[in-house]
């Protein structure tokens, strides 16, 4: 797996897709600070910070299907089992590599955010430990959408159609996450609230929304949205969220049993 | 001969398709294996087989004594290098960088012969051109050094010089045979170039209908490849005669016809034979081609 690793990072550096994604990072960073400096409403540094896990997603569907589908396309999935590679270590390298780069260019991100961010809009709001169990979260995140990505590419092996999937498959994640988080979030009732002079909500009265879609609907929306990347990606935005362990556990399970069924399937792969 | 690679009873079946049927081979150490059969005759399946890229229906094969089944045949491929079709090499790296990579694929320490590689396949001077921009010849000299790095004992090609321009076949004739009678390395080498495969080859398998029909040394194929020379004549009985009176090697082939496999004086014969009383109606040198000869085993043009 050493040798892999070894191979996969100096394919990597001369690898043209690696250094778009890369610099892309650092271009989207500036891009949302330039934004945010010349916006009108207040500034939430937390929001800069996490807005990147919102959409990284799709530069990872294209960034892991073209970097890996490459291999096979070149034949170089191919070469590491004729020269007597296991297929485990074939598929867990290329998952460590693209896992790796695609950390490396939301902690990128990040970093910029944070040193040109907090000068400019001052600290976070968030607390250290919220702070810690938020990145902990998006390494996850960023995990399971390599892993999903992955797991098509290194089954399908044709580089245009694995690209294809995994770009259509973010997208129907976003909107699904979307759709999901409305219902996940729906309320029983419908309040009648006021503000204040100090810009305090009250409840004046409250009765049942005829929109709400029912307790079994709304416990099994959040179960799908919190299982999505995309959905977790999405409540990753409230620093408070209830679900912080929850997404922990689902992220886990998700990448165990993606890894584990591309690592069966991989193994049982007919190689052309 | 010792065999380095053998198969036994090989199956190969994709849902109801028989790709390979009862294949059994033997490729002799130090050999260069020429695998000769039509199109989907399953030299490719067969060769993603012994590469490890597929797996078998049925049948087992041994590379160095190792069953496939054995979990030590890990350790032999990497005594393996191959060329499956295409090349295999990272197109937008140049040839050292892809050899480079290929060492730390094979987890060599260092890059000791890297230069040596490059220069056997005569791509010293390519820089800092990537791969991409390299010619199709070039490409398949790069695959070839990308398949030689951590000096192989066992080379398998698949239509190497498939696409190669007369002068790109010439070197990769040239090298491959030099890799053979100076590095002793076993080659099993797939190709539709007969006439191109039979000046390398010391032996071949045929195959036709998914498994191996005929396997022979190339010294067994000169045999039947001997130059004759077919004589038509009246009265075969005297022509027999003084044949054997001759102590000439030949064959009967009908009542009229003989194939005679010496070098003989045209003038001399019909004038022997004439004193006979036998007339020499027709006469033919005849050579034999590999191709002819696959031909004949795969049941002639019919088979085509």
């Amino acid at each position: 797996m050493n040798k892999l690793l070894k191979a996969g990072f100096f394919r990597l550096r001369k690898d043209i897709i690696f250094w778009l994604f890369l610099f892309l990072s650092v271009g989207m960073a500036g891009f949302t600070l330039f934004r945010a400096s010349t916006s009108s409403t207040e500034v939430v540094l937390d929001n800069l910070v996490k807005e990147y896990i919102t959409y990284i997603g799709l530069f990872i569907a294209i960034f892991v299907s073209i970097f890996v589908g490459k291999e096979y396309s070149e034949g170089i999935v191919r070469n590491k089992v004729v020269v007597g590679h296991r297929r485990i270590f074939i598929y867990l390298a290329n998952l460590v590599i693209t896992s790796t780069v695609s950390v490396l260019c939301v902690f990128l991100y990040m970093a910029i955010i944070l040193a040109i961010g907090i000068p400019l809009f001052g600290p976070m709001q968030m607390t250290m430990g919220q702070f810690l169990i938020g990145i902990g979260n998006m390494l996850l995140i960023i995990i399971a959408f390599c892993s999903i990505d992955h797991w098509i590419t290194m089954l399908c092996s044709e580089i245009t159609v694995s690209t294809t999937i995994c770009t259509l498959l973010f997208i129907a994640m976003f909107i699904a996450a979307g759709a999901l988080g409305v219902t996940a979030n729906s309320s029983p009732y419908v309040h009648h609230t006021y503000i204040d002079e100090n810009g305090n909500r009250h409840i004046i009265s409250q009765e049942p929304s005829p929109n709400y879609p029912g307790d079994q609907v709304v416990k099994t929306a959040r179960i799908v949205y919190l299982f999505l990347p995309q959905g977790q990606a999405q409540e990753l935005w409230d620093n408070d969220s209830e679900y912080m362990n929850q997404m922990f556990l689902y992220s886990f399970v998700l990448i165990a049993v993606v890894n584990l069924s591309g690592i069966y399937f991989f193994s049982k792969k007919e190689l052309k | 001969m010792e065999s380095i690679l053998e198969t036994n009873q090989l199956e190969k079946k994709y849902g109801r398709f028989q790709a390979i049927h009862d294949l059994t081979m033997h490729i002799p150490k130090g050999a260069i294996y020429g695998l000769i059969g039509k199109n989907g005759a399953g030299k490719t399946t067969l060769i993603r087989i012994l590469c490890g890229l597929q797996k078998p229906t049925a049948g087992t094969y041994q590379i160095y004594g190792i069953s496939n089944q054995n979990p030590k045949m890990i350790e032999v491929r990497k005594r393996i290098g191959a060329i499956i079709e295409s090349p295999s090499l990272c197109l937008d790296m140049t040839a050292e960088d892809n050899l480079k990579e290929q060492y730390k694929i094979i987890g060599l320490p260092n890059y000791e012969h890297l230069d040596e590689i490059l220069k056997l396949v005569r791509l010293e001077d390519t820089g800092k051109k990537t791969a991409k921009h390299f010619s199709f010849g070039m490409k398949q000299r790069l695959g070839l050094a990308i398949a030689l790095v951590g000096t192989p004992d066992i080379l398998i090609l698949d239509e190497p010089i498939n696409g190669l321009d007369p002068e790109g076949i010439i070197e990769m004739r040239e090298l491959i045979l030099k890799l053979n009678q100076e590095k002793g390395i076993t080659f099993l080498i797939s190709s539709h170039y007969l006439d191109e495969l039979s000046k390398v080859a010391t032996c071949y398998g045929f195959m036709n209908q998914h498994r191996i029909v005929k396997e022979i040394t190339k010294e067994e194929l000169e045999q039947d490849f001997r130059k004759r020379t077919e004589i038509e004549v009246s009265n075969l009985k005297e022509c027999v005669k003084y044949l054997e009176e001759m102590h000439f090697s030949y064959k009967v082939i009908s009542d009229e016809k003989v194939d005679l496999y010496e070098e003989v004086n045209v003038s001399d014969l019909v004038l022997a034979l004439s004193k006979r009383n036998c007339k020499v109606n027709h006469f033919q040198e005849k050579g034999e081609s590999l191709e002819n000869y696959y031909l004949n085993l795969m049941g002639g043009a019919d088979n085509e």
